[in-house]
């Protein structure tokens, strides 16, 4: 017999179909546990259909409606909050108000549709009191010991370990970034810390460069001197062979968020005001990875759907973090521009400090992605700033 | 009182103490990362949002020390003074107190605050909708009066009780901007009506603090 949970809340219905397996339930129990889940309705005003699916669809949602919660109420914005976040389920923050839900087929994570222009197949926008219900209705639903036992709430603090990575990016470019830009609060935290020191001037905006023609651009961002002609010894390695570094699924491409507001919030004064990279459009960016590219037609254009750069920009911390953990501490600070493809390989790399330039290996070169003749040879790229610390601390963000 | 009792004979052992904890904060885990109290964020972050509930409804303060006795907290909020002692650990206060805030004691606030929350729930769901619709329409927040009177205490609680010359306080030197505050400490605060509110609030403030 199917049994139906429901937890409904003004803006949020929570439809749970299932079967118990009998073996938990007692005999004087009246309500059954729901064991087996066929299936999970979720209807949120606004929205004709209610987002539905499976056990993983549920698993994916849960979890990032609850991570998303912890992430609304500390300011501290973490993707991987519950391990690597490839769910199908996604949050993000848009503006004080606004939190944009991103559904993406189940099927996303196969291989074979790495060129695929995927689909989203639901983006739904929700307030601060639908997002609340939302998490409501899960909370009670964790809440509910008959209902699928296994999963319960289950909260753990981010560690300060990536929270000293985050920090640069925030304090440079605090309202570009969906997510850790314009809680109040959290502004007010950064706020705390010291003055930073500052930025490196950001490069200038390039003309774009129409495809075929990106060749031979001496790179404006770097401190060494201008290349006409990358070499690998100039970064951009193309390494060898390791096919098990290309390390996740491919993530589909949204449309940008070109709507992502800056932010409103009150620290706007003490950090940078306009940052290029929140409302710089795909053309005005071309992909520095391109020109530095041996093939000429090598001009795809950078990844710019925020949700993506996110969960690569976790991805790539990730890597590098765990490589590091095996290498014996560098003994100053370098960094790196990195270009990470859509399924979170590394493709390449450029040193950007005289400290990384005077290292003959840097502790990415293992990580990247070594090409076996497959690679698509104009694919999009999201590039990244690494920096790597003395202290063995790693900061990643948007370049 | 059955609560004091255990208070006052387990008082001398530190960890005895922690143990004798009134029941309502058995639910929330122990994440201090040192044992030198609460991280400053936690306690700037509680005493914010106190500071938002009394903004919501005169008598909030006196309402709060009434709470603390309902859940059983006399034992570690013994009075008006200590609870003014308590909330002045936030390091932004005119007259912040060098001490840090224990766990136990802000576990105590936390319960205080996530149970008036509950309470005002409706109040707070109406003005956060009062203000979405008010912002989509492009009018002024002003124009809504029990939004206005929310906003306007929360401005005066503010003003009269952090320290100008702290810099992330002298940030917040226009009515917009504490009007932006008063608005994402009252959204907080309904996150913390909710079945988990509790703990979703307390373990929040221990992000990026623990190793």
């Amino acid at each position: 017999m199917t049994i139906r949970r429901q937890y409904s809340l003004p803006n949020c219905t929570l439809v749970l179909e299932g079967l118990s397996d009998g073996s938990a339930a007692s005999q004087l129990d009246t309500r059954p546990v729901l064991s087996i889940l066929m299936s999970a309705e979720c209807y949120l005003t606004g929205i004709g259909e209610p987002l539905s699916g499976g056990r993983e669809f549920f698993e994916s949602l849960v979890r990032a409606v609850s991570s998303y919660a912890q992430e609304f109420m500390s300011g501290v914005h973490y993707p991987d909050r519950y391990g690597p976040n490839l769910s199908t389920v996604q949050l993000h923050r848009i503006d004080e108000n606004s939190h944009r839900l991103t559904v993406l087929p189940a099927e996303a994570g196969s291989a074979t549709q790495i060129d695929q222009k995927t689909e989203l197949s639901a983006k739904i926008d929700l307030t601060t009191v639908q997002l609340f219900d939302l998490v409501e209705a899960i909370d009670q639903f964790f809440a509910d010991t008959q209902t699928l036992p296994e999963l319960s709430l289950q909260l753990t603090p981010i560690s300060k370990r990536y929270i000293k990575s985050a920090e640069p990016l925030a304090k440079r470019s605090l309202p570009a970034v969906v997510g850790i830009s314009s809680l109040a609060l959290a502004a007010m935290a950064f706020l705390l810390v010291p003055v930073p020191q500052l930025q490196r001037p950001r490069d200038p905006v390039r003309q774009p460069n129409p495809a075929g023609q990106n060749q031979g651009t001496p790179n404006p961002g770097g401190s060494g001197s201008p290349n006409p002609n990358p070499r690998p010894a100039d970064g951009l390695l193309p390494g060898e062979r390791t096919p098990n570094a290309e390390p996740s699924s491919p993530t589909p491409s949204p449309a940008p968020q070109s709507d992502a507001l800056p932010s409103a919030a009150p620290q706007s004064e003490a950090s940078p005001s306009a940052t290029p990279q929140s409302d710089a459009s795909p053309e005005s960016t071309p992909s520095p990875v391109s020109e530095a590219l041996p093939s000429p037609d090598a001009a795809a254009g950078p990844i710019t759907d925020q949700a993506e750069i996110d969960l690569l920009k976790g991805q790539l911390f990730q890597q590098i973090d765990g490589v590091l953990k095996t290498k014996p501490a560098v003994d100053a600070e370098l960094v790196y521009r990195v270009s990470v493809a859509k399924d979170g390989a590394i493709v390449g790399y450029k040193s950007e400090n005289p400290a990384a330039v005077d290292r003959s290996e840097a502790p990415l070169s293992e990580l990247l992605y070594k090409p076996i003749g497959s690679r698509p040879p104009a694919e999009p790229l999201a590039d990244f700033r690494v920096v790597i610390a003395p202290g063995g601390t790693v900061a990643v963000t948007p370049w | 009182m059955f609560g004091m009792d255990v208070a006052v004979i387990l008082m001398p052992s530190e960890t005895s103490l922690t143990e004798s904890n009134p029941l309502i904060l058995d639910s929330l885990p122990d994440l201090s990362p040192n044992d030198g109290g609460c991280p400053r964020r936690a306690r700037l972050q509680i005493d914010l949002m106190l500071l938002a509930i009394e903004a919501l409804y005169l008598g909030g303060a006196e309402e709060m020390l009434a709470v603390s006795k309902d859940l059983e907290l006399e034992s570690i909020i013994k009075n008006r003074v200590a609870f003014w002692l308590m909330r002045n650990t936030n390091p932004l206060r005119r007259y912040t107190q060098r001490r840090s805030l224990t766990v136990v004691e802000a576990k105590a606030l936390v319960a205080i605050a996530c149970n008036m929350a509950r309470k005002l729930t409706a109040t707070i769901r109406q003005l956060l909708l009062d203000s979405q619709q008010l912002r989509s329409r492009n009018i002024p927040l002003s124009e809504n009066l029990q939004l206005a009177d929310y906003l306007e205490r929360f401005r005066a609680h503010f003003r009269s009780r952090m320290n100008p010359k702290r810099s992330l306080v002298a940030a917040y030197n226009s009515d917009e901007k504490l009007n932006e505050l008063a608005l994402n400490l009252l959204s907080k605060l309904l996150f913390c009506t909710g079945t988990a509110g509790m703990q979703r609030f307390w373990v929040s403030l221990f992000d990026g603090e623990v190793e």
